[in-house]
């Protein structure tokens, strides 16, 4: 019983993380660096920028005519 | 009487733009590996490029992934509320519809106007580029045909009606 309680509290403690063995090697740090460098939110905004019309396309479908 | 509705079509379009996604990414970005998300203005050189590239391609995994559940729930509002039926050519029609609405947004989106990938990186904006537009409106045209063509009331194109 103490084995299952412990996994969902080791879970969710910082432990698991900072155990990890490519987290913090030269690439993953390269990784970060490169994801959260200046131009983040632009490329976010890139990567989602055709959400809004498939989106839009579904709604106008899905919606039912007045009569 | 049987009341007509749009909202199986609209869920077997979301559920095609999905799989337009992740046809997409899984072939393209992982398999063949012939462009990543960002690789227009990311270009893949190097580990740590590829794996910024490949963080991205999850992040439009994860939003294809919340389309095709969105469809899904569509699906099941439409089945519980008794809006018309999922026909065959719905079904089919919608897949193919949204299919082909994913290639021809992303297409134009991603390649010809911000040029954040393309279909043959190598080659950036090329050929392939058309080939994958041509290919969607290929789909919307065929889903469209099929949707129209299929049991009256399958797409009504005009008030909220009954059929007999």
């Amino acid at each position: 019983m103490r084995r299952v309680l412990a996994f969902p509290v080791l879970a969710l403690t910082a432990g698991p993380a900072a155990a990890c063995n490519i987290c913090h090697s030269p690439t993953s740090l390269g990784v970060r660096h490169l994801l959260f460098s200046h131009d983040f939110w632009l490329n976010a905004a890139a990567v989602a920028a055709p959400l809004p019309v498939l989106a839009l396309a579904i709604v106008l479908v899905a919606r039912e005519p007045r009569r | 009487m049987v009341t007509v509705s749009r909202q199986p079509l609209a869920a077997a379009m979301a559920i095609g733009i999905g799989l337009g996604g992740f046809f997409d990414g899984i072939i393209f970005h992982q398999i063949l590996q012939v462009h990543n998300m960002l690789s227009g203005w990311l270009p893949v050189t190097d580990l740590v490029s590829a794996k910024t590239n490949m963080v991205w391609d999850g992040l439009f995994h994860a939003a294809m992934w919340v389309v095709t559940l969105a469809g899904v729930g569509l699906a099941w509002r439409a089945g519980r509320r008794g809006d018309g039926a999922m026909t065959t050519r719905t079904l089919v029609g919608g897949f193919l519809i949204g299919w082909g609405l994913f290639n021809l947004v992303e297409g134009l989106i991603d390649h010809h106007l911000l040029g954040v990938h393309h279909v043959y990186e190598a080659m950036g904006a090329s050929i392939w580029d058309f080939v994958f537009l041509g290919w969607g409106a290929a789909m919307l045209l065929a889903g469209w045909l099929i949707v129209r063509r299929g049991p009256a009331g399958a797409m009504p194109t005009g008030p909220r009606r009954t059929a007999p």
